[in-house]
């Protein structure tokens, strides 16, 4: 049995179990039916390892499925079994609004590597940025000064891939000598942004918004600096999961690609395949969820896909009419409410009216809320108190939880999409009932 | 390069912390390395971290007099990769920057950059229900009156503040500054700031919210505070203005209701357990000040959730249900 081990070699596998701690937060062992209670052991005692003073432990009672599993696995092991009828759930109690960053960046800040790996960065970077000599060294060079000044013995080959990965990664600059390759490290970026002190601020602030906010948290490991001054409300921080998905959709959009998508479906777990060509990351403040809005040139339409379902992108090549496809996007986006751009299969366009109430002038926030938050309807006011709001959108399903936010006000609601009215009134009636409201 | 990697992990960066360390004072002891694991690795770090050092597989450290030396040259700092320059290049594009960086600051920087390619342009990103109206980041007395507000926040200073109400009554007050508070859903800032910090007891400290965009003018004070004031914990103060009852939920997990549920309320405090095959309990902890949100946020669900508790949450979307149904 391999130890354990509290850093990880793939992140998409703790991507899948640090969300549903996150999201759902009351995963018992029994839910993750999808793997082995060693796997699932481990993933806790990592979970917890990373973000300990978040993790919240109840104790439930077994249901029966945890029984039934509980007897399987101690008739395996040949005993009687734990007489315990309780089991613990853990969930990740996080308050947003009070913390100084995002936990979950840590499980970024969790790779794997080797004994050699770490050594050669710091003694590469202690060389590269502390000899006199201007012109850098040669891997040879490398090799044997680490010989000769700490003993330790590589092979020129293992710190010439080093040297060369880093190169790629741009934390080293190379430069020709002659026929020789010689590596050097460029600090002044760093001296750079570490005397501009604004700078440091402005990054404790940007760790929290919606895309890449991991990066600005390197930034500021780099430079030595912990957020004291910002905090973040509406913030969703179980979205920097997703943050590698989006990098490689950003790279795709800025190289008109064509991508498939692996999606593996957040709802029931079934994996597919999508050709799209993505155009833009469309994002929801309320929810916290993103998505890539694209092309799918098979269907010949725009179409969202959220990006916490997507595990892999792989880019295609360059779409001819990535150009014209964007323009017809921006010509549709007046219309979409949200991330639908159909309504039951069609494309046309849905009239949405309502009346509401409102006490003037005292709850004239009212009015100021419509304005904020009307989304490119029409708000008139048609009678002392009385105001309409107007709209012509793709798919009105979508508009329904905010309508739902006016009851209380609602003196009409019209819909030339009958069904959202039906459902809309149902869903009322059933609201009285459930609250006993005569 | 991807964003998952090991140079920029807690491994490499407290390494490189003890390292730094043991450079500067030319020793570090084991204690001292114990604290730097704790507060910047995680929590089984603490064995891990220390026996690769005992055992010299790092080989970097040496062992002396019950601590360690550093063999290397001097400190080592983390060069910045492509993709954290690309990532530089974004941010110094987005109008918020114009608040921490003078045009000048922001040319150097640019200059610097002059290679990199931004990762995503304002364009490639809709915010399909962001609020319109958000604070004016560029104006002048705005970002003037934000930079002296950080500095309050961070060297824990008094100001006086000029305040304009939503309802337009203008107030100058002493406060001390607490926290700056961002909205993504408002695309706004708030101050967090505390008041009655001269009395006799910590316990008087209660704190407010103002909208930045609000504020007409800021100066620093003469008032002074106690080092006890200043060491106060807004978190604190937050957790105390909790409601005693948090608001109690059941969810029917029906058209996806569980997951909306659980995503749309990730940023409370909430603890969630599950009472049969189809439905699901949720405790959500909130202020008072912010009742009126999450209330309108719960009837977005309509009746896929129920409020079971707390009395008075309750009684608010009864009223406004029994208000609808007169209406329509």
């Amino acid at each position: 049995m391999s130890e354990f081990d509290e850093r990880i070699k793939s992140f998409q596998k703790s991507r899948d179990y640090v969300r549903d701690f996150f999201v759902f937060g009351f995963k018992s062992r029994n839910d993750f039916n999808e793997k082995s209670s060693r796997t699932y052991d481990n993933e806790r005692r990592r979970l917890e390892s990373w973000l300990g003073d978040y993790v919240r432990k109840d104790y439930v009672k077994k249901d029966s499925a945890e029984k039934d599993r509980v007897e399987k696995d101690c008739v395996k092991k040949g005993n009687k079994g734990a007489k315990k009828e309780k089991v613990a759930n853990i969930s990740l109690d996080i308050d947003s609004n009070m913390l100084d960053t995002n936990p979950l960046f840590k499980v970024y800040k969790a790779k794997s590597f080797t004994d050699n790996d770490i050594v050669l960065h710091f003694m590469i970077l202690s060389l590269l940025q502390h000899s006199d000599e201007g012109e850098g060294f040669t891997a040879e060079e490398i090799t044997e000064f680490l010989n000769e000044k700490y003993g330790k013995v590589f092979e020129q080959q293992t710190v010439r891939r080093k040297c060369n990965a880093y190169l790629q990664e741009g934390l080293l600059a190379s430069r020709k000598s002659g026929n020789k390759l010689k590596y050097y490290c460029d600090l002044s970026l760093y001296e750079a942004i570490k005397n501009i002190q604004g700078l440091a601020d402005a990054l404790k602030l940007f760790q929290f918004t919606d895309s890449l906010g991991i990066a600005a948290s390197e930034l500021l490991d780099c430079m030595d600096e912990e957020n004291d001054v910002f905090r973040i409300k509406h913030s969703f921080f179980v979205f920097t999961l997703d943050d590698e998905v989006l990098l490689k959709i950003f790279h795709a959009i800025n190289n008109k690609q064509q991508v498939e998508l692996n999606i593996k479906s957040v709802k029931n777990k079934t994996e597919r395949k999508e050709w799209m060509v993505p155009l833009k990351i469309y994002v929801s403040s309320r929810s916290g969820r993103r998505y890539v809005c694209g092309f799918i040139e098979r269907t010949k339409r725009f179409y969202c896909e959220r990006l916490d379902g997507i595990y892999e992108v792989k880019e295609l090549g360059e779409f001819s009419d990535f150009d014209k496809m964007l323009e017809a996007l921006n010509r549709n986006e007046p219309n979409a409410w949200g991330v639908s751009f159909n309504n039951n299969g069609t494309a046309h366009i849905v009239k949405l009216s309502m009346t509401i109430k409102v006490e003037e002038p005292h709850e004239h926030y009212i009015v100021e809320r419509i304005e904020r938050e009307k989304r490119g309807g029409k708000l008139s006011k048609t009678a002392d108190g009385l105001y309409l709001y107007e709209a012509l959108v793709f798919d009105a399903n979508e508009m329904v939880p905010w309508l739902r936010t006016f009851i209380g006000r609602i003196v009409d609601l019209k819909c030339s999409e009958k069904s959202i009215e039906y459902r809309f009134k149902r869903d009322l009636d059933y609201m009285y009932e459930l609250y006993d409201i005569q | 390069m991807e964003l998952f990697s090991e140079i920029y992990g807690c491994y490499y960066q407290v390494l490189r912390s003890i390292l730094n360390k043991a450079y500067r004072n030319g020793f570090i002891s084991k204690e001292e390395i114990l604290d730097e694991i704790k507060a910047k690795a995680f929590a089984e770090s603490i064995i891990t971290i220390p026996d690769r050092l005992e055992s010299g597989s790092w080989g970097i450290l040496q062992k002396k007099d019950g601590g360690y030396v550093n063999g290397l040259d001097g400190e080592i700092k983390t060069p910045i990769s492509s993709l954290l320059k690309a990532y530089l290049k974004t941010i110094i594009l987005d109008p918020k920057i114009s608040l921490f960086l003078d045009d000048s600051e922001i040319n150097e920087l640019k200059l610097l950059l002059k290679d990199a390619e931004p990762i995503w342009s304002k364009e490639s990103i809709r915010y399909i229900d962001r609020f319109e109206m958000g604070d004016s980041f560029e104006n002048e007395a705005y970002r003037a009156n934000f930079r002296m507000l950080l500095k309050a926040c961070k060297e824990k200073k008094v100001v006086k503040i000029e305040y304009k109400s939503t309802k337009g009554k203008s107030t100058i007050r002493s406060y001390l500054p607490g926290k700056i508070e961002y909205s993504e859903k408002n695309d706004r800032m708030r101050l967090y700031v505390l008041n009655h910090f001269n009395g006799n007891s910590k316990k008087d400290v209660d704190y407010e919210t103002l909208n930045l965009q609000n504020v007409v003018s800021v100066e620093l004070s003469d008032d002074q505070v106690t080092e006890e004031v200043k060491k106060i914990d807004i978190n604190e103060i937050i957790e105390r203005s909790y409601c005693k009852e948090p608001v109690r939920i059941l969810i029917r997990n029906e058209r996806n209701a569980m997951e909306r549920a659980m995503l749309h309320f990730a940023n409370y405090a909430k603890n969630t357990t599950k009472i049969d095959d189809n439905t699901y309990e949720c405790l959500i902890k909130y202020n008072k000040s912010i009742e009126t949100e999450l209330l309108i946020e719960v009837m977005s669900f309509g009746p896929l959730i129920r409020v079971t508790g707390n009395e008075c949450f309750l009684a608010q979307l009864k009223e406004r249900l029994a208000k609808q149904k007169l209406l329509w």
